[in-house]
Order: C-alpha cells, then structure tokens, then sequence
C-alpha cells in the first residue's frame, strides 16, 4: 500500500483490518486504473463508494449480512411510513387551515416543507423501483428534518431549547431515523418491487398517520403512562433485535415502527421522569441489554446452540 | 436477479478475469449504461462469492501489482444459463405478439 495516496488510504482505513490486508493491495490497483486519467470529480466519486464499502463492512451493512438484509426488507415499509406520515401532516395542515403555520417565517415553513414534500416523493420513487432517487429524497427529508430541529431549538428566547427540540423531535424524529434506515440498505440487493412490496409500502403508508393521528397522538398523548411509553419503544426494538435468531419478519415489523415509537415518546418520557439525567440510566439500561442479548443470540446461533 | 449480477456474471461466463477487467467488461456489455466503481464491484464480488456463484481463480502478482482473477462456479454458470433461458423466453414471446399485433385504431376524427 506504499504508492497509495492518503485519500485512498484514509477510504481503505474504513474496512475490517483483515479484510484490508487480504484485499487493500488489490482495491488499491483497481482504484488506480479505473481513475486513471479522469476528472477530479468522477475521482472523488469513486473514493466515496469505496469508502462507503468500507464502511457497510465496518458496520455489519452489506448485502450478506443481517444488517443490511434487515434494512433491505424494511425498506418498501420505512418509505411508505415516512411518505404517508407526511401526506397526513400535509392533510392535518390543510383540514386545520394552516393554523399553526400562520404567522410563521419563511425559515420555519421552508425546512417543514421540504421535509414533507420531500418524504412523499421518495415513497413515490420507491414504489417505481427509483431506490437511489428514494434515498436522495429521505436525505433531503433527513436534512429539513434537521435544520427544522436547530431553527426551533434556536429561536430567539426559548426559555427552555431542550424542551422545544424534543417537542419537535416528535414530528421531525422519524423522517431522521427512517431515513438512516432507507440509507443503510445496501442498493444493490433492494428489490425491484413486486406487487408484495408496493402493498407494504401503501400499507405502511396507510397505518403509519392512522396511528399517528387517530389516537390524537401528538396531543393528547401526554396522560399516557411513562411505562407505556417506555414499552413502546422497548418491545420495536425488541423485535428489530429478533434478526440475531434469523427471524425477519418480526425484525423488519419492529425496525419500521421504531423510529415513530421512539420519537413520539422521547419527549413525554423525558419530561414524565423530570430531565436527562433521571432518564439516562434507564436509557443505559435499555441499551446495555439489548447489547447483552445481541452478544448471547449471537453465541448461540441461529438454532439456538452455542457456535463459540 | 438484479441487472448488476446479470452483467457480472455474464462477463465472467467466457473467462476468468480481474477486477479492473471487470469493471470494463461491464461497461462494453451494456453498451457504456452501466458503469461499475470500485467499491461497488468488491460488494458485488463479495456477494457472489459467498453466494457460491464465483471463486478465486487465479492471485499473482503482475508487474508488482497484486491481482485476483475470478471465475464462474458451476452453481453460478447454472444461474446464469437459467437467467438467459428466462429471458430469452421473455424476448420470444415479445417478438411473437409484436408480429400477430393488430394496428391501433385510429380514434382521432371517430365521431366525426
């Protein structure tokens, strides 16, 4: 790896040290030649796709393996959910004749629209097959989602910025990580939808602001009990984690609904347990268990016997 | 199975070849349309190996560059022909109802 170049270094320093040394001389000679006399724009290119090879190895997000399975299957759910969450809001907002936007500047309705307009058309682009303009749009969602989140914790005399970007997190919250799971599926296995995947992208789009908005969430939500809430996001992400035993469907199901669960209950858990810090052992908690029973499954294998 | 494979495969099927070669086999077989980088041909790669429809045929080393040549497995060389039978039925049967098609008629003027 002597002649490669600190770029190309710094892209191959993203892949599992053994993979790097069986391969790295190998990709470096590949990366030579196919960027031999172009511009430096195709360069860059194909410096970020290796780089982002690397990284999917890294993070257990490639093709092959579970990671990026489960986020291929959930793919047609999460598009159809973040585009039908937005259709609704779209909807809410015209059937409340703009109530809450009235009076609004140009730098609060600028990123809300280009979040919604933006996750309906990836699920339009989805449902074509279109996964690359699918992800583009879910990061212009991400990104809106984002600024919309910064612009409201920053406002000029919020007395209390926390508060207000969790209570924004409840609506912005979910375009993020449904984004981040439309963009871990590796594209070249996501499928070119069958009649089976459009009907879990429009059903996904269908129940996505059913749940959302039947049960008033978003407003009558904070009687609900902090236990409640704290299953909510413990049971999706209980079933996501089924994908250690290999058992998909209930992985996919839970890996979908998570980033709604998890974001319309941050904020009331947050505020129902009295700040970070009353929270945040629950939340080590949470986290140190799931790590432990990804480490037990995985020592057992599949069929539940021990492979160590 | 995804045109990506499709390509692979087939510029695979004739002989074992090397990364870059790859990359331009690819690209000649689809007529310049599909254009193969560097990380995603090693995911593509990858894949294909653990899939069991390729194998390392040849690592040495030219000119002091290291270079792994791959090639078909049986089990790949038998998805392919069975790709290409599909869609060589596909084409067949396009062809057959492209010559038995009626001309459309001509609505334009019908109520006139």
């Amino acid at each position: 790896m002597s002649d490669a170049t600190v770029a190309v270094r710094t892209a191959l320093a993203l892949y599992p040290g053994r993979y790097r040394r069986e391969r790295g001389d190998e990709l470096i000679v590949v990366f030579a030649d196919t960027t031999d006399g172009v511009g430096p724009v195709d360069k860059v290119r194909e410096l970020f796709d290796l780089g982002a090879y690397g990284l999917r190895m890294r993070t257990g997000l490639t093709s092959t393996s579970r990671g990026g399975r489960l986020a291929t299957l959930a793919a047609p759910l999460v598009a159809g959910a973040a585009g039908g969450l937005a259709m609704g809001q779209v909807l809410l907002g015209y059937l409340t004749s703009g109530a809450s936007d009235e009076g609004s500047g140009l730098r609060y309705l600028l990123p809300h629209w280009a979040l919604l307009v933006a996750a309906v058309l990836a699920a339009g682009a989805a449902l074509a097959g279109r996964w690359t303009a699918a992800k583009l749009l879910a990061v212009v969602s991400a990104l809106a989602a984002v600024v919309d989140l910064a612009v409201v914790a920053s406002a000029p005399g919020a007395p209390q910025p926390l508060w207000d970007f969790l209570y924004a997190f409840q609506w912005d919250g979910p375009f993020v990580l449904w984004a981040l799971v439309l963009l871990a599926a590796p594209k070249d296995v996501l499928p070119v939808p069958t009649w089976r995947e459009r009907a879990l992208l429009l059903a996904a789009a269908v129940l996505a602001p059913l749940a959302a908005f039947t049960d008033n969430v978003y407003t009558s939500w904070y009687e609900l009990d902090p236990l409640w809430r704290a299953l909510m996001i413990a049971v999706p992400l209980l079933m996501a984690l089924a994908v250690v035993r290999d058992r998909y469907p209930v992985a996919v199901a839970g890996l979908a609904a998570l980033p709604w669960t998890f974001s319309v209950n941050l904020h009331g858990l947050w505020q129902q347990e009295g700040g970070v810090w009353k929270l945040l052992p629950m939340a080590v908690a949470t986290v140190a268990a799931a790590v432990a029973l990804v480490l037990v499954a995985r020592r057992k294998g599949p069929g539940g016997r021990l492979t160590a | 199975m995804q045109e990506p494979t499709l390509l692979l495969l087939t510029a695979l099927a004739d002989a074992p070849r090397h990364g870059y070669a790859l990359i331009q086999e690819v690209s000649a077989i689809s007529d310049g349309r599909v254009k193969m980088r560097t990380g995603t041909l090693y995911g593509a790669l990858d894949r294909l190996l653990q899939q069991g429809l390729i194998e390392v045929a040849a690592e040495e080393v030219v000119d002091g560059r290291a270079r792994r040549s791959y090639a078909l497995t049986d089990a790949g060389r038998g998805a392919l022909a069975a790709e290409a039978e599909r869609l060589r039925a596909v084409a067949t049967e396009a062809e057959r109802r492209l010559s038995v098609s009626v001309a459309r008629p001509r609505v334009r003027g019908a109520f006139a």
